[in-house]
C-alpha cells in the first residue's frame, strides 16, 4: 500500500532527523557534559524515535532506542555522569540504530544484542570496560531478562513528576487499522499530536500479528501506550481522534502488580512503583526546580513548527512546472503583442503575470538551497574519530554553516569535502609532539569555512599543520613519471603544489586507511569540476594548508552559449569558453590552414586544432562528397561566409569548434541525460529553450574523446609557456615619471629607480653652503635641482611647495628637487639618442605631442656629486675587457652601455640572441650581459648555446630583466646564467660583473 | 477476464499496448533530433517540462521505414514523474480502445521470428484482423 510506504518514509525522515540531533548533541556532550538542556534534547530525540517506531511494530529499534533512552533518563537525572566510553559506546549504538532506520525493512533482523548488553551492564552502575569482558556471559542473562520494553525507574519518576504537575495517567489503546490507517493519519502525526498534550511514558505494540512492515496498518493491532497528560479524560477523545472505551484512567496509586498488568505483555521491573513512590518522597524536587520544569515543558508544547517536510521530487516538479509556467507567459506574450492596444486593461495584467511567474520560479529556485552544515554537521565526528586513530590532538572549528548552496551540490560536496577533511588531519596536522617541538600549541586546528564571494561560495578546509612539502611532491611527481625534469625546473612553487591534482599522484609515504589511497586528490578536483566549481591550494612550509572550493550557487542553471549547427541548437557551457574567432572570407591574416586533412587556426602564435561540429555529430552537409568541405560550404551559405570558431579550454588543453551561427547566451536549465543517450559522449545533459523545444548540452571532453583530439601534455605546456612569455615581453615597457623642472621642459624618469615622491615647502630646504639639503625620516639628505647640471633652461620661480624625486638602487641618495609631477605613463619609448645630447640625458622621447628627456640618474648624481658618484671604482674592472650586451630595447641598450661604458668595459651591442652568438663567434668576449626577452633568440636559448659550445662556455653571463620575479630568475639560472639582476641597478650591475670575472679568474 | 488495449496503426500493421502503461497521446509534436544517437531514437521533446526520449517503434522493431509520411503522433509511455527517461514512440495513428478476452490472444506462432517475435507479446484474432500486442519493456528495455 502506497500510503503505508508514505508513512513509513515519513517515519524513516523523521527518525534520521533524530538519529543526527543524537549524534550532534552526543558530540557536544564532550565539551560541555552537564549542560542539561543538552541532555534533555538528546533525550527527546531517541524518545521520539522509540515511540513512532512503537507504531510501526519495529522491536528491534523500539528496543535499542529504548535502552538509549534509559541511560539517558538516568543521564537527565544527574544519577550517573556520563563518561568518555559511554559516549563512545552511545555514539556507536547510535550508528547502529541508524542503520536499522536507514534499512528499515531489515531492522528486525539486525543484531543489537551486545549494546543492550552493555547498556544493561551500565544501569547496573558497571563500566563499559567491564561489560566488554563480560558480553559473553551476559546475553545468557540478556535472555532470561526479556527486554523488549520495561517500565523503568526513570519512567516512574517521570510520571510521578508529571503527577506532582497535575497530570493524570491513562492507558491508552490505539487500533492502527481502524484509528489511524483508514483516517489517513499517519503514525508519525498521531504521535506529535500525543505528545502535543502530554507524555508517552511507555508503550507496547501487539507486533505477533505483523508479517511485513506494510502489513502495519492494515491488520488491526493494538498499539498501547502510558499518557500522562493534564487533559481530562473527558477531552481526550476529541484531541485524539479515538474513541473514548479506548482511554482508561488509572489511579497512580494503583498496587505494583496491577500496575506491571497495565501493558499486558510488557515486562515490569520487579521494583514496582510503590519503592518508586517511595524514592519520590525522599528527592522532593525543590519547588523552583518544579517551576523551571513546567515552564520548560510549556515551552516545549508551544513549539510551532516552520517548517514542513517536502518530498525533493514535488519541488523538481514544481521547478519543472515553473519553467513551463514561464514559457507559457512567453508564448502569451507574444501572441497578445498584436492586441495589447485593443483590449483595455490588458496591459497590466500581462506585467503582473509576468512579475509573478518570474518571482515564482525564482522562488521555487531557492527551495532546493540548503545549509552547508548538512555537509559539515558529519566532520565533529570524523575528525573526533581520526584523532583517536592518528593519535593527534585536532580541533575543528565550523564557520559559516548557514551559507546555503543547492541541493544537489550539498549531496555532492560530501565526498570531495570528507577527503579534504581526511588529508588535512591525515597529513597535514603533525603530532602533538612534533608541534610542541616546532612551537605550536598541541592541538592542532583544522577549520571549515563556508562563505560568499562573487556569486560564488568559497568553502576553505584549513589546517594549521606542517604545510606541503615542496621539494617531496616534485620528487614524486618525478618518480612517478608525472612530469619530465625540464618542466619541473620551470615550475614555480605554487606550480609544482598543483602537481598533487595529477592522477596517480599520492604523496603519503605509508598507505594508511586514512587517507592515501593513490586515489585522491585527482578525483576530488574531478568531482569539484563537475559541479562547475575549481579547487586552489595555498600552502606555506611550517604554517598549514589551505584548500580553497569555489562552486556555484546552483548546479540546475548554468550560463552558456547557444550555438547552431546543420539548423540544430546546441547549448555550450561558458565555463570552457575562452573566446570566439570570427573567420571572413578572403581574410588572409586569419584564415583556417590545413595539415592534411585537419584544419588548424594560427592563434597568437599557436595552431589551434579546428574540428566542426557537424563533423563529430555527423550532421549531413548539403554537399555529400566531402563532409568536411560539406560542413566548411554550409557554412558559408547559412552566414554569409563567416565561419565563426568557438575556442574552449580544458585544463591546458585547447581546441576550437566551428560552428554555423551563434545565437548569443543563454541561462540554462540544465536536465539530465535520458539514459537512452548516455551512448553520445558529446553530450552532458538536455535543456529546454525559451520557445519550448529542447535542445543538447554540449560536453567539451566527450567531443575531444569523439573528434580523436589526441593532446600531449608537454607539448602543450611548452606552448603554454611561450604564450606567457609573450604577453609578458609586451609588459617590458618603462614606467615613467613625467616631472618638470623650473624651466619648460619635461623630463622623465624610469619608475622603477624611483622610490617615492614627497611634498615639501620650499622653507624647508636649508643651504648649508652651496648645497641644499631637507630633513627626510630624521636624516639630512641633500637635494639637487638637475637644471643646475644640465644644459636646460632655468627660472627661479618661488613656489611656495615643491617636490623631491628619492631615488633607489643608489648608494649615496640625492633628491631630485622638481617643481612639477604632470603624470606617469607606461609606454615603449622610441629613444632618440642623437638629436639632445648631454650628460645626464640617455636621450629624448616624444610622449603625447611633447618632448620628453630621459634623465639618467647615475650621470645626473655624477654630475652633481663627483665624489661619490665617480665610476672610478669600476674603472679599473673594465680596462681592456670586452662586454657583449644583448638588448632589444632600444632604452636599456643606452642605459647598460652607458653604465659598462663608464666602467670602462669596451662595449659589443647585439639585438637578440642570434646577433650575440654572431658576435662570440666573430670577437673575443670576456662576459656576456642580457636580457631574457628578445625577438628571434630569447637570453635563455642564448646562455644555452653558450654554454653547450666548448670554446664558449667559460664566459660568464649576466641575466638582465627588467621582471624580478622568482620563477624567472629561477628558470635564467637553470638555463645556464651565472647571475640573475635587474637592469637599471647600476651599482649591483658592476659589482655583479666583478664577482663574476673574479670567479672566472679564480677558476682559470 | 478481459483487458483493455490501446490499439494503434504503424506500417500498416496493427497494434496494442495494455492501456495500464500508457500515460497520454501526443497529437503535433515538435521534437529536437538527437545527432549522434542511436538510430532507433527519434529525437528528444519536451512535454511539459519533462524531457521524452521518442522511439522510432518502426526502426527499432526492423521495419521498412515509409519515409514519406512524416509521423506526428506519438504515445507516451507512464513513468514516474521525475524519471529522466520518460519515453514515448512515434505512430502513425493511434485506432480504438478494446477489450481483449484472454482466450483469444496467443503467443506469436513460430514464424514470426527474431526482433519481432521478442517485442510482441501476443497476438489476437480480432474478428477481421490480427491485433499484435507489444512488450514496452522488452522494447526500451535499452
Amino acid at each position: 500500500m502506497l500510503q503505508n510506504e508514505e508513512f513509513i518514509q515519513e517515519f524513516v525522515d523523521e527518525a534520521i532527523s533524530h538519529v543526527t540531533n543524537v549524534e550532534t548533541g552526543l558530540l557536544k556532550i564532550d565539551e560541555a557534559p552537564l549542560d542539561p538542556e543538552l541532555i534533555n534534547n538528546i533525550f527527546r530525540a531517541v524518545h521520539s524515535i522509540k515511540g513512532t517506531a512503537g507504531f510501526f511494530g519495529l522491536k528491534k529499534i523500539v528496543e535499542l532506542s529504548h535502552a538509549m533512552e534509559n541511560i539517558f533518563g538516568e543521564i537527565r537525572n544527574k544519577k550517573m555522569n556520563i563518561t568518555q566510553e559511554m559516549t563512545d559506546l552511545l555514539l556507536a549504538s547510535n550508528d547502529c540504530l541508524k542503520g536499522m532506520i536507514e534499512d528499515v525493512a531489515n531492522s528486525e533482523e539486525a543484531d543489537i544484542s551486545s549494546f543492550l548488553t552493555k547498556f544493561s551492564f551500565i544501569l547496573k552502575g558497571e563500566t563499559v570496560a567491564k561489560t566488554e569482558n563480560d558480553t559473553e556471559q551476559s546475553l545468557a542473562i540478556l535472555n532470561n531478562e526479556a527486554l523488549p520494553v520495561s517500565i523503568t525507574d526513570t519512567d516512574k519518576l517521570l510520571i510521578h513528576n508529571n503527577v506532582k504537575h497535575g497530570h493524570k495517567l491513562y492507558k491508552v489503546r490505539v487500533r492502527l487499522n481502524e484509528d489511524l490507517g483508514l483516517k489517513s493519519i499517519s503514525p508519525i502525526q498521531f504521535f506529535k499530536s500525543v505528545e502535543s498534550i502530554g507524555n508517552i511514558i511507555e508503550s507496547y505494540t501487539d507486533t505477533s500479528s505483523i508479517n511485513q512492515l506494510e502489513d502495519c496498518l492494515n491488520v488491526d493491532i493494538n498499539f498501547d501506550f502510558l499518557l500522562t497528560t493534564v487533559l481530562e479524560k473527558s477531552l481526550l477523545p476529541a484531541a485524539l481522534e479515538i474513541p473514548e472505551e479506548s482511554i482508561q484512567e488509572l489511579d497512580i496509586n494503583t498496587r505494583p502488580a496491577d500496575f506491571s498488568g497495565l501493558l499486558k505483555e510488557c515486562t515490569v521491573e520487579k521494583s514496582g512503583i510503590k519503592e518508586n513512590s517511595e524514592t519520590v518522597h525522599e528527592e522532593q524536587p525543590s519547588h523552583d526546580e518544579q517551576a523551571k520544569d513546567s515552564s520548560q515543558k510549556k515551552s516545549q508544547n508551544v513549539v510551532v513548527e516552520d517548517t514542513i517536510r517536502v518530498h525533493v521530487s514535488l519541488l523538481n516538479n514544481l521547478l519543472n512546472l515553473a519553467s513551463e509556467m514561464v514559457l507559457g507567459r512567453n508564448q502569451l506574450l507574444r501572441v497578445v503583442e498584436k492586441h495589447r492596444k485593443s483590449i483595455p486593461g490588458i496591459e497590466p495584467i500581462l506585467q503582473n503575470i509576468d512579475h509573478i511567474t518570474t518571482e515564482l520560479q525564482e522562488k521555487i529556485m531557492q527551495t532546493r538551497m540548503q545549509p552547508i552544515a548538512n555537509v559539515f554537521n558529519k566532520f565533529p565526528r570524523i575528525i573526533r574519530e581520526l584523532s583517536k586513530k592518528l593519535g593527534k590532538e585536532i580541533e575543528l572549528q565550523l564557520e559559516g554553516s548557514e551559507v546555503e548552496l543547492d541541493k544537489s551540490i550539498i549531496e555532492a560536496l560530501g565526498d570531495p569535502l570528507t577527503h579534504l577533511v581526511r588529508n588535512s588531519a591525515d597529513h597535514g596536522i603533525e603530532t602533538p609532539d612534533i608541534r610542541e617541538k616546532s612551537g605550536k600549541p598541541r592541538v592542532g586546528t583544522v577549520i571549515l569555512k563556508a562563505y560568499h564571494e562573487g556569486g560564488y561560495v568559497n568553502i576553505d578546509v584549513i589546517d594549521d599543520g606542517s604545510g606541503m612539502n615542496i621539494e617531496k611532491i616534485k620528487k614524486k611527481a618525478l618518480e612517478k613519471e608525472l612530469v619530465s625534469k625540464a618542466e619541473l625546473s620551470m615550475m614555480s612553487d605554487q606550480e609544482a603544489v598543483q602537481l598533487v591534482f595529477k592522477p596517480g599522484f599520492s604523496t603519503a609515504e605509508k598507505v594508511t586507511d586514512v587517507s592515501g589511497r593513490g586515489v585522491g586528490m585527482d578525483v576530488v578536483r574531478t568531482n569539484i569540476e563537475k559541479l562547475g566549481g575549481t579547487i586552489e591550494i595555498f600552502t606555506s612550509a611550517g604554517q598549514g594548508t589551505t584548500f580553497r572550493l569555489l562552486l556555484p550557487l546552483t548546479l540546475a542553471i548554468i550560463p552558456s552559449l547557444i550555438v547552431e549547427v546543420g539548423g540544430q541548437r546546441f547549448a555550450l557551457p561558458q565555463v570552457n569558453l575562452q573566446e570566439i574567432v570570427r573567420i571572413k572570407p578572403g581574410d588572409t591574416t586569419r584564415k583556417i590552414e590545413f595539415i592534411h586533412n585537419s584544419e588548424v587556426l594560427r592563434l597568437r602564435g599557436r595552431l589551434l586544432p579546428i574540428v566542426h561540429l557537424s563533423d563529430v555529430l555527423g550532421l549531413q552537409g548539403t554537399c555529400p562528397t566531402s563532409p568536411r568541405e560539406a560542413a566548411y560550404s554550409a557554412s558559408h551559405e547559412s552566414t554569409s561566409g563567416i565561419t565563426r570558431i568557438l575556442v574552449l579550454k580544458i585544463g591546458s588543453r585547447q581546441f576550437g569548434i566551428a560552428v554555423d551561427a551563434i545565437h548569443g547566451s543563454e541561462e540554462i536549465l540544465v536536465k539530465p541525460l535520458p539514459k537512452f543517450l548516455k551512448d553520445c559522449k558529446c553530450y552532458s545533459g538536455v535543456t529546454i529553450m525559451g520557445d519550448g523545444k529542447t535542445a543538447m548540452i554540449l560536453d567539451p571532453e566527450g567531443i575531444i574523446v569523439k573528434a580523436n583530439l589526441r593532446f600531449s601534455e608537454g607539448r602543450d605546456d611548452v606552448a603554454e609557456k611561450e604564450l606567457a612569455a609573450e604577453s609578458e615581453s609586451i609588459k617590458e615597457q618603462q614606467n615613467l615619471l613625467l616631472f618638470k623642472c623650473s624651466g619648460p621642459e619635461t623630463f622623465g624618469i624610469d619608475l622603477s629607480l624611483v622610490s617615492r615622491v614627497e611634498e615639501i615647502t620650499a622653507d624647508e630646504i636649508e643651504k648649508i653652503g652651496q648645497k641644499e639639503f631637507i630633513k627626510f625620516r630624521g636624516n639630512s639628505l641633500r637635494v639637487i635641482r638637475p637644471e643646475d647640471f644640465i644644459p636646460v633652461n632655468s627660472h627661479r620661480n618661488e613656489r611656495k611647495y615643491l617636490y623631491v624625486i628619492i631615488p633607489k638602487l643608489v648608494k649615496h641618495p640625492l633628491g631630485i628637487l622638481i617643481e612639477k609631477v604632470n603624470d606617469t605613463v607606461q609606454t615603449s619609448i622610441k629613444l632618440n639618442l642623437e638629436d639632445i645630447k648631454s650628460k645626464g640625458i640617455i636621450g629624448s622621447t616624444i610622449l603625447n605631442d611633447r618632448i620628453v628627456l630621459l634623465v639618467n640618474i647615475y650621470e645626473l648624481f655624477e654630475l652633481a656629486d663627483p665624489e661619490h658618484y665617480s665610476s672610478v671604482s669600476h674603472k679599473a674592472l673594465g680596462e681592456k675587457l670586452t662586454v657583449l650586451v644583448a638588448e632589444d630595447t632600444p632604452f636599456f641598450q643606452k642605459m647598460e652601455k652607458n653604465y659598462l661604458e663608464q666602467a670602462g668595459f669596451k662595449v659589443l651591442m647585439a639585438q637578440n640572441g642570434k646577433e650575440a652568438l654572431q658576435h662570440l663567434q666573430d670577437n673575443e668576449i670576456d662576459l656576456v650581459v642580457s636580457d631574457i626577452h628578445m625577438p628571434v633568440m630569447d637570453g635563455l636559448e642564448l646562455v644555452k648555446r653558450i654554454r653547450e659550445d666548448k670554446r664558449l662556455a667559460h664566459i660568464p653571463a649576466i641575466a638582465v630583466t627588467s621582471m624580478t620575479g622568482d620563477l624567472q630568475k629561477k628558470a635564467g639560472l637553470d638555463a645556464g646564467f651565472d647571475f640573475y639582476e635587474f637592469k637599471l641597478d647600476r651599482e649591483r650591475l658592476l659589482d655583479v660583473i666583478e664577482r663574476a670575472l673574479q670567479l672566472r679568474r679564480e677558476a682559470i | 477476464m478481459s483487458e483493455k488495449v490501446l490499439t494503434f496503426y504503424l506500417q500498416g500493421g496493427l497494434f496494442g499496448i495494455d492501456i495500464t502503461l500508457v500515460k497520454e497521446i501526443n497529437r503535433n509534436i515538435e521534437f529536437t533530433p538527437v545527432p549522434d544517437a542511436s538510430p532507433s531514437i527519434a529525437g528528444l521533446f519536451n512535454m511539459r517540462g519533462q524531457v521524452v526520449t521518442l522511439f522510432n517503434l518502426a526502426k527499432l522493431m526492423n521495419y521498412e521505414e515509409n519515409s514519406e509520411v512524416k509521423k506526428l503522433v506519438c504515445i507516451i509511455l507512464k513513468a514516474p514523474p521525475n524519471d529522466p527517461n520518460q519515453i514515448g514512440f512515434l505512430i502513425d495513428r493511434p485506432g480504438d480502445v478494446v477489450d481483449i478476452e484472454k482466450d483469444s490472444s496467443e503467443i506469436p506462432p513460430a514464424n514470426v521470428g527474431n526482433i519481432d517475435g521478442e517485442y510482441i507479446s501476443s497476438i489476437v484474432k480480432l474478428e477481421s484482423e490480427l491485433l499484435m500486442i507489444i512488450d514496452p519493456n522488452k522494447i526500451f528495455q535499452n
